[in-house]
């Protein structure tokens, strides 16, 4: 027995030698690169851009990673086939945190101080992108998050490194609001997941009450996983709400919804943008009939308008993602798509160091136009969205359809 | 002729880690694995209270990430919501996990095996618990941000080479603390406990007041890397609390062996190795995902309480030490011949 255990522990030495000896945790080839900071700088107009990206591709925020990883990939071989930015490749590192903050501090310490990247995009959730702020703070380097949460970049005095493309969820809190109000209605039970994601929105859920003019008449939370919300449903009923506001991500929302269904309740179901997949309608099936939500434009680009500015990006977009990877880029893939073109958009500018291309996100992006909106960014807003960038969007005969008055 | 159980502290041992510590930043010059070896300099101070506990104490503990995670979120609250200095703080992470294990320790002492294991995964359970649900202290879910770096001689510490030396610093002072206990008269006690707490007991060995003392002591330790995790991250939240960190401390320490108090350094360092390991391999081949970690982990218990119960340490040290005895013995003869 002993020596079994000696071959297995001298095979695992060996290939712990491996791992150290090669680059440690590159999902692309890397070229030529300088192992010490001095060199990278030396080689700064040199053959190419380096930048890093860190996306959950696997773990609990997967549905979100995914695309966004996706579109990376994607974009980065569509930019160096047209023959890179301004003659100059670009490369970007992926690397996946597993939807672990822990794992996102590893990585983001890895591209910024090992692959020397000029900026770091991402990531998918707002605990991993808060733990990265802090790291990206401290070394000095343009970080652009993908994650709902606005205190990723607010307090905007300690995020002067940071930005993020998603609308906030304070945005999506808004448009729901301004939805209710044009419908007349001022009394709504709030049903929200105790993740990240549903307590946040909570937040803001209630902030922002007494500026719309909306009474809170129940709150109730739930786990994600959890099999039956009746019980909250019912207590939501007889509080005299007059709608519900849901707000999580798959697969909680759609169990609320036929839940909703089945008790037979006459409340409108109002969800959040955490939903806007075709999943949701899958899982809840007749449920999500009527549910309303507010949604980035990514979800269905072909019914926005022709006139809108956004049209062709978004277009283009869509029909590529969807060719590429043969399923929907849902509007967390757009988040991948304005993160990587605002990064390019500043390199394509000559901004090619870290402190240039931050200058150059905050004081030149203005009217700059992408998939998850039109970009705005200053010194006092590093999100750089309105609540217009957001529609409202309702299912209809198992599909998500936009809601043209709203 | 030393007597079984009574041996002296070797700090030739020490000496050699303190040495390897200090070289590894400048032989490994990757920042990735850098960070993953402070990282893994903060679960090596979890996991050595684990260690005594389980091997010297003989209790269970699957409530470990919960003592972590109050020492984290101790400092982090008065850190940033009430301004404290981060050194004040770790008064409050040793303090408060050393109180709440007192209490749990206080009501049970009595308890042991099973009991006490399912007694700690409820409360570790609990803290996550209140951890994402008292939301007007911890910020719930999405964790609390903008936690202050530690100022250390008018430098603030920040994550690379400083906190490095930092973690690692407060690792090698725990493993000293632990090593003198262990060769003290508590060792001794605890190491009677474990062996039969029947026959302890009526040799007049106070085995509730020993059982709860070591109970707090790990607790302290896991408050102190709770500490230490806190003030590296700008961020902290529930999700790193999880009982899946407990089974990760857990975990350490059967592979290292919780016989002496290197099988759990040991075991920590290699958990962290497997853990790279499997990211490595997850870069390409796509069925290897995070989640599988938790099947290695699983696969390590399995075999090493059916191969080796006592864990990887001893007989690895063991065999290094007659392999060092035979080179040594042999230039001598060599030396000798010339």
């Amino acid at each position: 027995m002993k020596k079994g255990l000696l071959v297995f522990l001298l095979m695992l030495a060996a290939v712990v030698l491996g791992a150290c000896g090669g680059d440690s945790g590159t999902s692309e080839e890397t070229g030529n690169e300088g192992d010490s900071p001095e060199s990278a700088e030396a080689e700064k107009d040199a053959e190419e851009y380096v930048l890093g990206a860190i996306y959950s591709k696997t773990g609990p925020n997967s549905p979100l990673g995914e695309p966004e990883w996706n579109t990376t990939e994607m974009l980065v071989e569509q930019i160096n086939e047209e023959g890179g930015i301004n003659g100059v490749p670009l490369r970007v590192v992926l690397a996946d945190d597993e939807s672990s903050q822990e794992k996102a501090v590893q990585e983001i310490n890895r591209l910024i101080n090992d692959e020397n990247v000029l900026a770091v995009l991402g990531s998918s959730g707002t605990t991993e992108s808060l733990a990265m702020k802090g790291v990206a703070m401290q070394n000095e380097v343009p970080m652009i998050s993908a994650a709902a949460a606005a205190q990723v970049v607010e307090p905007v005095e300690d995020s002067k490194w940071i930005f993020k493309t998603p609308q906030s969820d304070r945005l999506a809190v808004e448009r729901i609001y301004m939805y209710l109000n044009d419908e007349n209605i001022s009394k709504v039970g709030l049903l929200t997941d105790s993740n990240a994601f549903g307590t946040t929105g909570l937040e803001q859920l209630e902030n922002l009450s007494g500026e719309y003019n909306i009474e809170i008449t129940a709150k109730e939370s739930y786990n994600t996983q959890d099999p039956d919300m009746s019980t909250q449903l019912t207590n939501i009923n007889s509080s005299g709400a007059e709608a519900l506001i849901v707000w999580g991500t798959n697969p909680g929302p759609a169990i609320i919804a036929s839940n909703l269904d089945s008790l037979g309740f006459d409340m409108p179901f109002i969800g959040s943008h955490g939903i806007a997949n075709q999943k949701f309608i899958e899982l809840a099936g007749e449920g999500a009939e009527g549910v309303v939500i507010p949604t980035g434009k990514a979800l269905f680009p072909d019914q926005i308008p022709e006139g809108d500015t956004q049209y062709d990006v978004l277009n283009t977009y869509y029909e590529d993602y969807v060719a590429t990877f043969d399923s929907e880029p849902t509007n967390f893939g757009s988040y991948g798509y304005d993160n990587l073109m605002l990064a390019v958009e500043a390199l394509k500018n000559g901004a090619t160091d870290r402190a240039s291309i931050r200058d150059y996100l905050e004081n030149e992006i203005s009217n700059w136009v992408g998939t998850t909106g039109v970009f705005n960014l200053s010194s006092e807003d590093h999100n750089g969205l309105e609540a217009d960038s957001l529609v409202v969007a309702t299912v209809k005969d198992g599909e998500w359809v936009l809601m043209e008055d709203n | 002729m030393k007597l079984p159980g009574v041996q002296q502290t070797k700090w030739t041992g020490v000496a050699i880690f303190v040495g390897i510590v200090l070289i590894f930043p400048f032989v490994i010059t990757q920042s990735f694995l850098l960070s993953q070896a402070t990282f893994t300099g903060i679960y090596v101070i979890v996991a050595l209270g684990l260690g005594l506990l389980m091997g010297y104490a003989g209790q269970i503990s699957l409530g470990q990430a919960a003592f972590y995670g109050v020492g984290a979120y101790a400092t982090a609250v008065l850190t940033t919501s009430y301004g404290l200095s981060p050194w004040l703080g770790l008064l409050f992470s040793i303090l408060i996990p050393a109180l709440l294990a007192y209490v749990m320790g206080y009501t049970m002492a009595r308890l042991s095996g099973y009991y006490l294991a399912m007694a700690t995964l409820a409360f570790g359970i609990i803290i996550h618990g209140v951890l994402v649900e008292w939301r007007g202290v911890t910020l719930g879910a999405s964790g609390l941000y903008g936690i202050p770096q530690i100022q250390l001689f008018g430098m603030s510490l920040s994550q690379g080479l400083p906190y490095y030396y930092f973690v690692w610093t407060f690792a090698i002072v725990a493993i000293v603390i632990c090593l003198n206990i262990v060769h003290s008269h508590v060792g001794r006690a605890l190491r009677s406990i474990h062996d039969s707490e029947i026959a302890a007991s009526a040799m007049g060995v106070n085995t509730g007041k020993y059982k709860t003392q070591i109970f707090v002591l790990s607790a302290i330790l896991a408050g102190v890397a709770g500490w230490l995790f806190a003030h590296m991250s700008y961020s902290i939240s529930p999700g790193s609390f999880t009982l899946d960190a407990s089974i990760m401390f857990l975990t350490m320490v059967v592979l290292g062996g919780s016989s002496s108090v290197w099988g759990a350094v040991f075991g920590t360092v290699l958990i962290t190795v497997i853990r790279i390991i499997v990211h490595e391999l997850g870069e390409t081949v796509p069925f290897i995902t995070s989640d599988f970690e938790h099947v290695v982990y699983g696969l390590i218990l399995i075999l090493v309480i059916v191969f080796t119960p006592r864990g990887l340490f001893p007989p690895i040290a063991g065999w290094f030490t007659r392999i060092m005895k035979q080179r040594f013995r042999k230039n001598i003869e060599q030396t000798k011949a010339s």
